[in-house]
């Protein structure tokens, strides 16, 4: 089981207009469990993503914080290094929107074996073997291989973009909005793969997602990311029923509810910060209820509670 | 009675044939159709928001746009306050357009982008000459945009719509609508892309404008949780059919459609401990194409309680118990007999 850890990371983009800082000093660590990061729309959580596959495009660069998997720091290894070792290897990625950038022009058995060549110099038939066998895996018939992506339906494209996540036996698989373009029904079939494959093969999903019904089906830890910070995590059971930061109280009341009672959605008033001027002290603090003279100057520490945490200064006092 | 309903639609059908290529129509091979609606009949009460629920493909958009006459019906009628909207002409159809309006899914390609909010929310009332002075126009406009909280509207009437967050576009378009007085409105997916954390707060002024202006809603989605919360009737869409129809509550408390209790069974809910269990779907594979429907029955191929008469006929929609419509024959007690020997 390998262990990684991300210490405080910086991501900023280097624009004509000023530095984005899409992530802002995020820290966590994960070793055996799944993860869910969920965020609005800007959030940081894709450019998160991004940073643990190192494929931040340019004008974006990790400028500072350390990713450590089983305690080597892969973010001093050089890109040839890392293609090698890491990426696909260790950690893989199912892309948002993946599904509709498979390669018109190739089958899905040649694009199924590009991972393979390049990453494992594993060619003819037992890289075709292999790939049949990944196919297989999340539920599709080997003859696929010889089939177009537009012969395939987007739940069955989804499936073969999964599988190519997990050719190469990761330990880790980010998933960026793996379900999001797709209907209901076919979305709990994903689930119920990622589920499967998650426990038959022993892998840690970090899932990335708007939505918070979705990620409650699939992850154990849950990371709630507000312009570019994380700003509360903890086991999926806390986060969903004792919220201590108060973006995520607001967030969930936001949530329509299929059953049980119905109470009345709540929003959150005002927009989220443009991150290349963030607000001063704790980003949240011009759209929060509870805010204090303390938040719009200084910007909140982690307060823990025994295995959640959250940055607000409501809980100063209690740590 | 038939004046407690604002719209009612009687086996509207809209039918797009497929494009043919020169040798089948040399070897005059018939021409296909998508079947986006089939022999669809509803009823839209006055002040009440209908929601019409399907998967991507299932003709809620093209019925959505029927009712607007935005689309020519291929067969059966629509009546928009007693008046048949499709032999409508003239003044009575600008008319129409007038009390008739939508919300689109997509508030970044909905707006102008050349258009500043004063030019977006003038256009409709040049257009159907409605204010005659400019200060006419201006009041009708600001009680607009009071109504959806753009406020104070003089920030934001100079604003391009790229000066605008998401939901102000939204709100903005919703606006855009209100200048004109509507009386009906399909709003398709209007908050599918908005974030999160606000988009209590249009459904919240979908809420109060229903209350104030006595508007009347279509909404659009593909979110049962959404449809649930803003819905008092519910009708559910598979393959160009309504499958299942009732009141909001009883729908979703008690499916009786096959599709529509699977489709509850794949709702995912914000509760962790589904993470432990498998949602068991009841029906299997996917959507099939509109352009290839099933016969009979357009859902027996995945449903798990076909039989032989699935395949064969379709089964028209009936009343189940008050106020409940739906298409299965489960619940036609002699024909399950049949299914029984």
């Amino acid at each position: 089981m390998v262990e990684l850890e991300v210490d405080n990371l910086k991501v900023h983009f280097f624009t004509s207009t000023g530095t984005v800082r899409a992530v802002d000093g995020v820290s966590f660590s994960l070793k055996g469990k799944s993860l869910g990061i969920a965020g609005e729309s800007g959030s940081g959580k894709t450019t998160l993503g991004l940073a643990l596959m190192n494929l931040i495009p340019s004008p974006g660069r990790i400028v500072s914080g350390s990713i450590s998997l089983d305690g080597n720091n892969i973010l001093q290894f050089n890109e040839e290094k890392y293609r090698t070792e890491v990426r696909w290897r260790q950690i893989s990625m199912i892309f948002q929107g993946a599904m509709n950038a498979l390669n018109p022009v190739y089958t899905i058995g040649h694009q199924l074996m590009e991972p393979l060549k390049f990453h494992s110099e594993l060619v003819g038939e037992k890289a075709r073997k292999k790939a049949e066998d990944a196919l297989r895996e999340v539920g599709l018939d080997a003859s696929m291989m010889q089939r177009y992506p537009h012969e395939l339906s987007g739940g069955m494209k989804q499936r073969v973009v999964i599988a190519m996540a997990l050719i190469l036996r990761p330990k880790i698989v980010i998933a960026d909005e793996p379900t999001t373009a797709l209907d209901v029904i076919v979305q709990a079939q994903v689930i119920n793969l990622l589920k499967r494959l998650e426990r038959e093969l022993g892998i840690s999903i970090i899932m990335i997602t708007h939505d918070l019904s979705v990620i409650s089906e699939l992850v154990d830890i849950v990371g709630i990311m507000y312009a570019g910070e994380l700003v509360e995590i903890g086991p999926a059971e806390q986060i969903y029923n004792n919220p201590k930061h108060p973006y995520t109280q607001k967030l969930l009341n936001a949530v329509p509810r299929l059953h049980g009672k119905r109470t009345k959605l709540e929003s959150i008033p005002g927009i989220p910060p443009d991150l290349k001027s963030p607000p001063p002290g704790c980003r949240f603090h011009p759209r929060c209820p509870y805010v204090m003279g303390i938040c719009k100057v200084s910007t909140p520490p982690y307060f823990t509670f025994t295995d959640q945490k959250a940055t607000c200064w409501l809980y100063k006092e209690k740590a | 009675m038939q004046d407690d309903y604002l719209i009612v639609a009687e086996n509207v059908s809209k039918w797009f044939p497929i494009r043919r290529d020169l040798s089948d129509i040399v070897l005059r091979r018939p021409i296909h159709y998508v079947k986006a609606v089939d022999n669809v009949s509803l009823k839209i009460k006055r002040g009440e928001i209908f929601v019409l629920v399907g998967e991507s493909g299932c003709g809620k958009t093209t019925l959505g746009k029927l009712l607007l006459k935005a689309y020519e019906l291929d067969a059966g009628k629509i009546t928009f306050e007693g008046n048949d909207i499709s032999v409508v002409k003239g003044k009575k159809l600008k008319e129409f357009r007038r009390v008739a309006q939508v919300i689109f899914q997509d508030p970044y390609a909905s707006l102008d982008p050349r258009f500043t909010a004063w030019d977006v929310l003038n256009e409709p009332l040049h257009i159907h000459n409605v204010g005659s002075t400019k200060e006419e126009r201006q009041e009708i406009i600001f009680r607009a945009m009071e109504d959806v909280k753009l406020i104070p509207p003089e920030d934001f009437l100079e604003r391009f719509p790229h000066m605008l967050s998401g939901g102000q576009r939204q709100r903005l378009a919703m606006a855009r609508t209100l200048v004109l007085e509507p009386k009906f409105i399909v709003a398709d997916e209007p908050v599918s892309m908005l974030d999160l954390s606000i988009r209590a707060e249009i459904l919240e002024l979908m809420f109060s404008l229903k209350h104030r202006r006595n508007i009347t809603y279509l909404y659009i989605t593909h979110d049962l949780s959404t449809a649930r919360y803003v819905g008092d009737t519910i009708g559910i869409m598979y393959l160009g059919k309504i499958v299942e129809m009732g009141r909001a509550s009883d729908v979703i408390e008690n499916p009786l459609h096959p599709y529509t209790q699977a489709l509850l069974d794949a709702v995912p809910e914000p509760d962790p401990s589904n993470r432990f269990k498998e949602r068991h779907v009841r029906i299997t594979g996917e959507i099939p194409s509109p352009a290839n429907i099933p016969s009979g029955c357009s859902l027996h191929p995945r449903c798990p309680y076909a039989f032989t008469l699935c395949p064969v006929k379709y089964p028209e929609m009936k009343q189940i118990s008050n106020g409940r419509l739906a298409s299965c024959y489960l619940y036609e007690p002699t024909v399950s007999d049949v299914k029984a020997d």
